[in-house]
């Protein structure tokens, strides 16, 4: 096993490079001149073409781009993301800082996508055509379809400005602390919805499939409550596909962080990134998108191990 | 945080503030100031003349890379230690706006502290202000507490909370929340919703101009016709209502009303798209059957370039309509803020709302950014042969102006620079836009600080 991870990190490594080498040429292809955000344009003015030259061979643009990327290799091995082209803090200070506030949204967002389209999803299985499947379908569907940018705000509007129940944006601070988790709820829930949704039309359908197997049968002829025939017998199968899918939607609450977190100005690693972007700071940007590459190798790490868990017949040598 | 060593009042006007008096010398090159005694950094430590020297030592050290570096290198020489109270900055060259200038860049912040931390001094600064740094939230928020020792008098309000947000939908519905009592930069279309709220909105013109960039160096706008044309045909007035909500005065020149540079008698763009049509008819432009003019089998068309920025794609989608009246044929192109300003430079648009500002409505004359070689100056007018002579002018203009501490020749000289950009016209000046800050009732007596500042240092909450 252990051997396994090891070597799966090994393999992630060309991914990386794959994601940094992408990154770092799209941004120089993007028009576009990093010196704007040194200098804004009013004082560019003022300062006259040779400040801005000098500034420009101190920051390195004025190397070939092959020149400005094999430094940047380099450092990066010395896991050196350099620093913020605006606010002169080392990167690596920036992403610690924001690292655990997007996990923690993240964990709440994916703990209510995973209880809420779990639960539903078993519910719309059992009692296929009733009126709880319909409307859970119909929700997910709901779920799924709407750009959370638009829940986002109709959550803060709803929450924040009508009912004024929770604090419309903002960061609370940590969650173990109350005002932590009045903040953290409407981001998560908007980033959870559509994961949630996704989940629950995966659950029904894998629940339904399982339902229909022989073992299940056996197991409603042996006489076992039909709840035990559920979650015994059932669920523990019918997890595989949801477990995956759960994999695959960590990431998209991490690229739905992005916006999530521009919304309710929550200062994670996706609203990071996109000041990255817009300001057009490249060390940032490419400190921003390791991480979220590092965590999409993680996520498809974890969904490989948690199959050998579910499953003991999947092994790995 | 920080004080200055001057500020800017709502009337324009220079006023002490770390600074008790200043003399400027009779050449103009130099300026003493003579400062308070009774101030001390929030660590403790006095504020005095050497505390002067070192911040700007500190700003005009190109290691340390200041963002004020740029402006203050060609400016300031030197500054001098006079005795522990008097500080004489030494100039490299007359600046007529240095003061206005100060008003910004003169925050001081403890040496002491800035030698304790080092590089880390952003994360704990120490300055003079009102109220002093208590903790921060990359991208979340920045708290500061009051400082009860401030030379002004110890500030009402216990502690100040700046958020930073991103999307001003969000920072509206705080607002009317009341989570938040102050936004900065409201949008124009917000203020109805605002004010039927009953939060007042704080309407202040900011100094700058907003105008509509020609690029004077290609077809068609090369063309002085076509420029004129462009000009007439736009109703800038209709602009102002509909997608600004009524808050911008029009430009006559660059030069908004408020300041002493205005000129009421250099010429006013009008709208007039049938004398547009005429100007154009007598080109040689003639509308073909699509309504569309050509010359030559040329038809008349432009680039409308903007930044996403959605009242700049308002705008340029009206400028196009309004053009296409007179048998234009107008594109918008909508580019990403970095995409955008490189076509601007390069000279990759035909036609472009731009705004370009100044410090001060005192010293704004409109001719910021306005010499030929600047690097905001995106007309691309050095390479237009054509205009060399009056870009040689203009220049020149611009140049003797800022040296020139008279008042009177200053207004003269930059009369001349305003009619002839009208003459010619470089670009199309539109509007001096306001700019918009939401103030719950609840925040009573705070100030303006530098036109945009919300100063709150003897402000306090009634509820």
């Amino acid at each position: 096993m252990r051997t396994y991870i090891l070597k799966r990190l090994f393999l992630a490594l060309p991914a990386l490079w794959g994601a940094v080498t992408l990154v770092f040429l799209a941004l120089h292809a993007a028009p576009g001149d990093p010196m704007d955000m040194i200098l804004p344009p009013d004082l560019a003015g003022a300062a006259g073409e040779e400040i801005v030259a000098r500034i420009r061979a101190e920051y390195g643009f004025d190397r070939p781009l092959y020149a400005q990327y094999l430094i940047y290799l380099g450092r990066l091995t010395r896991l050196d993301f350099g620093r913020s082209l605006r606010t002169h803090t080392p990167i690596v200070r920036d992403l610690a800082r924001r690292i655990p506030n997007t996990l923690q949204l993240g964990v709440i967002s994916l703990g209510i996508a995973a209880s809420l389209g779990v639960v539903l999803g078993v519910l719309s299985a059992v009692r296929r055509d009733s009126w709880i499947d319909n409307s859970t379908m119909f929700a997910a569907l709901f779920g799924v379809s709407i750009p959370n940018f638009w829940f986002g705000f109709m959550l803060m509007l709803l929450f924040g400005l009508y009912w004024r129940i929770l604090p419309p944006s903002g960061f609370g601070g940590p969650l173990y602390t109350p005002e932590g988790i009045r903040h953290a709820i409407l981001p998560a829930l908007t980033l959870g919805l559509a994961s949630a949704g996704i989940l629950a039309r995966f659950t029904r359908s894998s629940v339904l499939d399982i339902l229909g197997e022989d073992y299940v049968r056996t197991a409603r002829a042996k006489g076992l409550a039909e709840r035990v025939v559920i979650i015994r017998h059932a669920m523990k199968n019918a997890l595989i596909p949801i477990v995956t899918i759960l994999g695959i939607q960590l990431g998209a609450v991490l690229s739905g962080s992005v916006i999530v977190e521009t919304v309710f100005a929550w200062p994670g690693i996706g609203r990071y990134l996109v000041t990255g972007i817009n300001t057009r700071d490249f060390p940032v940007v490419q400190g921003a998108v390791l991480v979220v590459a590092v965590s999409f190798v993680l996520a498809n790490l974890l969904t490989d191990l948690a199959y050998a868990y579910i499953d003991p017949r999947v092994r790995y040598e | 945080m920080y004080d200055t060593l001057v500020w800017i009042d709502e009337n324009e006007d220079i006023q002490p503030a770390l600074a008790e008096s200043w003399e400027i010398a009779s050449d103009g090159l130099s300026i003493v100031f003579r400062l308070r005694q009774d101030v001390k950094f929030h660590d403790g430590t006095p504020f005095n003349a050497e505390a002067v020297k070192f911040n700007y030592d500190r700003m005009l050290d190109p290691a340390f890379n200041s963002r004020n570096l740029a402006i203050l290198q060609p400016i300031i020489a030197s500054v001098d230690v006079v005795d522990a109270y008097t500080v004489r900055f030494n100039l490299k060259r007359v600046d007529v706006n240095f003061l206005a200038e100060a008003s910004w860049s003169s925050k001081m912040v403890s040496p002491e502290a800035v030698r304790l931390h080092g590089a880390e001094f952003a994360a704990n600064p120490v300055g003079t202000g009102p109220f002093r740094f208590g903790s921060f939230e990359p991208d979340s928020h920045l708290e500061l507490v009051r400082n009860d020792d401030y030379w002004g008098g110890r500030p009402y309000l216990d502690a100040v909370r700046v958020r930073f947000m991103p999307e001003a939908s969000a920072r509206i519905i705080e607002l009317e929340a009341g989570t938040v009592d102050i936004v900065y930069a409201i949008p124009a279309k917000d203020v109805a919703r605002l004010e039927a709220a009953a939060i007042p909105i704080e309407k202040r013109n900011v100094p700058g101009f907003q105008m509509l960039a020609l690029n004077l160096a290609r077809a068609p706008t090369s063309e002085l016709a076509v420029r004129k044309a462009i000009a007439l045909a736009i109703n800038r007035q209709v602009i102002i209502d509909q997608v600004l909500a009524g808050r911008a005065e029009l430009s006559r020149a660059g030069v908004s009303r408020v300041s002493p540079f205005y000129h009421d008698d250099v010429p006013m763009i009008q709208h007039d798209p049938a004398a547009a049509e005429r100007l154009l008819d007598q080109a040689g432009w003639v509308r073909g059957a699509d309504g569309i003019r050509r010359r030559g089998g040329v038809a008349l068309k432009a680039e409308i370039a903007t930044s996403e920025h959605e009242e700049r794609v308002l705008i340029s989608q009206i400028v196009q309509e309004q053009l296409g009246r007179i048998g234009f044929q107008a594109n918008v192109v909508t580019l990403e803020w970095g995409a955008y300003l490189a076509a601007m430079r390069a000279g990759n648009y035909d036609v472009s709302f731009w705004s370009l500002g100044g410090f001060a409505h005192r010293s704004s004359d409109g001719s910021a950014n306005m010499q030929s070689d600047t690097h905001w100056n995106v007309s691309q007018i050095l390479h237009q042969p054509e205009l060399a002579e009056i870009s040689r002018r203009i220049d020149e203009i611009i140049i003797t102006a800022g040296k020139t501490v008279d008042d009177r020749t200053r207004f003269d000289m930059l009369r001349e620079f305003q009619v002839l950009s009208q003459d010619h016209q470089l670009k199309v000046w539109l509007w001096h836009m306001e700019g918009l800050n939401a103030i719950r009732p609840v925040v009573r007596d705070f100030r303006l600080y530098n036109y945009s500042l919300i100063w709150l240092d003897r402000a306090w909450l009634d509820r």
